[in-house]
């Protein structure tokens, strides 16, 4: 499920904030990281919990990965599964967190 | 990645090692003789920092780095486990305290934590929940401010000591991490005695009977208790067992080498027999591939690399897998000394064995790592 822009826990819509290459780039490197976990391939708004595609402890790799590649905090109030849970919803999550820290 | 020692990991590590000689050695056959540690063993724990040792120096912790941090515990692993989980299931609670509490949760709880003033214990495990921690049993009902719990947890290591707790119950079926105070109305510590290894870990099993708990105690979201929370707690404490279970295999092996070179069986000392050699040997190798795996999973946290979760549970899956096969080693090159309490290597054996069950059972590190190796980290 894709998180909405009233879920954004950045508080802004990503696509006035970043370019729609920047975009892409996150969502390219995202799906890369998700399907090295998830050979068998993903859709982008699967939810890999859920569906089983990766076990609880990817979702602790899940955050050094937006932390490392994206050199940024993850918070501890965002540290909430439904910003983790498909390619979509993170690709919001760290565009959000990019659109703010441009600001 | 490098594995020279800075001369700062240096001092840690010579320090841990004079400290666990002069302090803690001592005592180490009485803990697990008499099934607790002393105030005195806790006191000196306590004043040399070893309680908030890898906790951030900004709330008075030592900020000590992962590869120091290990060293020490594997010093004081080496010297008597139980000593050495008293270090791990406070640092793994009160660090995931420190990232994932509110401010003013760690206003509150970390200067305190930090000093070792207060101590902290990890509450998760159940009568009927073990490996399936998802299917705690253990309830958080909402009330007025707050919430209130019900259910009981056990095995909880040093529970009779600490003054906190970080519990884990269902809130609307969905895991929720609490934190507890010892003095709240209607909890209940009561010991656990008589258990096969690190016997002096104060064990306690805890009864929560409509245990009030404000809301502002709740760390991290609703529903987030394991997913979030658990794990980090588990994860740090993994890297606290792999270091510690390496400290069990380099006290089998230095007890081993010792009587090796003075016990006399016929015309000749152990050390000449060819198969005590062989021994040895495999000892030495498991010892250092412990060792190594350990210094990458430090040297991976360090840097803040996604792999480090997996590494880690990897280091632990090894390392005390290794304990258990160095003290079963060590008991049999005692031959019948090693079944005594003349010698410490029955004890390692105990302790060792506890390793693999602890922080994850081994059958439970050999499903994720093998979901690991689909991901093909061989490749990096």
């Amino acid at each position: 499920m894709p998180v909405s822009a009233a879920e954004n826990p950045a508080g802004a819509s990503s696509s006035t904030l970043t370019d729609r290459y920047q975009a892409t780039e996150v969502r390219r490197s995202i799906r890369q990281f998700i399907e090295r976990a998830a050979p068998q391939g993903v859709r982008d708004d699967d939810d890999i919990f859920e569906l089983n595609v990766v076990d609880s402890l990817f979702a602790m790799q899940l955050v050094l990965f937006v932390e490392d590649a994206f050199s940024m905090q993850v918070e501890q109030h965002e540290l909430d599964i439904k910003y983790f849970s498909s390619i979509d919803a993170l690709t919001s999550f760290v565009l959000s967190k990019l659109s703010v820290a441009d600001r | 990645m490098t594995i020279r020692l800075t001369a700062t990991q240096l001092d840690h590590r010579n320090r841990a090692r004079q400290f666990a000689a002069e302090y803690i050695a001592p005592h180490a056959q009485r803990i697990d003789e008499a099934q607790t540690t002393p105030a005195s063993v806790l006191a000196s724990v306590r004043a040399n920092g070893y309680l908030g040792a890898a906790l951030p120096a900004g709330w008075g912790g030592g900020g000590m780095d992962p590869v120091s941090y290990g060293l020490v515990t594997e010093e004081i692993g080496k010297t008597c486990s139980s000593v050495r989980s008293l270090m791990t299931v406070h640092n793994m609670s009160a660090q995931t305290l420190a990232k994932l509490g509110t401010s003013d949760q760690r206003e509150r709880w970390l200067p305190e934590l930090s000093t070792g003033e207060k101590l902290i214990a990890f509450a998760l495990t159940e009568p009927n929940v073990g490996s399936a921690a998802d299917a705690i049993e253990t309830e958080a009902v909402p009330c007025n401010g707050g919430y209130r719990l019900k259910g009981t947890k056990r095995w909880i290591t040093y529970g009779l000591a600490a003054d906190l707790f970080l519990v884990f119950a269902q809130c609307d079926c969905k895991p929720t991490a609490f934190v507890v105070e010892r003095c709240a109305d209607g909890l209940t510590v009561t010991p656990i005695e008589n258990v096969f290894g690190t016997r002096g870990s104060m064990l306690a099993e805890l009864r929560f009977d409509n245990v009030e708990v404000p809301t502002s105690h709740t760390l991290g979201a609703i529903g987030m208790g394991m997913t979030f929370v658990a794990n980090t707690a588990l994860d740090h404490g993994r890297f606290s067992v792999a270091w510690g279970s390496t400290g069990i295999i380099q006290a089998c092996l230095d007890a081993c080498v010792m009587y090796a070179e003075h016990r006399w069986q016929g015309d000749r000392k152990l050390k000449d027999y060819q198969l005590i050699r062989r021994q040895l040997t495999d000892m030495l190798v498991a010892h250092t591939t412990a060792r190594a795996l350990c210094y990458r999973s430090a040297c991976l946290r360090a840097g803040g690399d996604p792999r480090a979760v997996m590494e880690t549970s990897m280091a632990k899956y090894y390392a005390s897998g290794a304990a258990i096969n160095a003290a079963t080693t060590a008991v049999h090159l005692h031959g019948a000394n090693g079944c005594s309490s003349d010698y410490p290597v029955s004890r390692y054996l105990r302790d060792a064995t506890v390793m693999g069950i602890i922080e994850g059972t081994d059958e439970i590190h050999q499903v994720s790592l093998a979901n690991y190796a689909f991901q093909r980290p061989y490749l990096d």
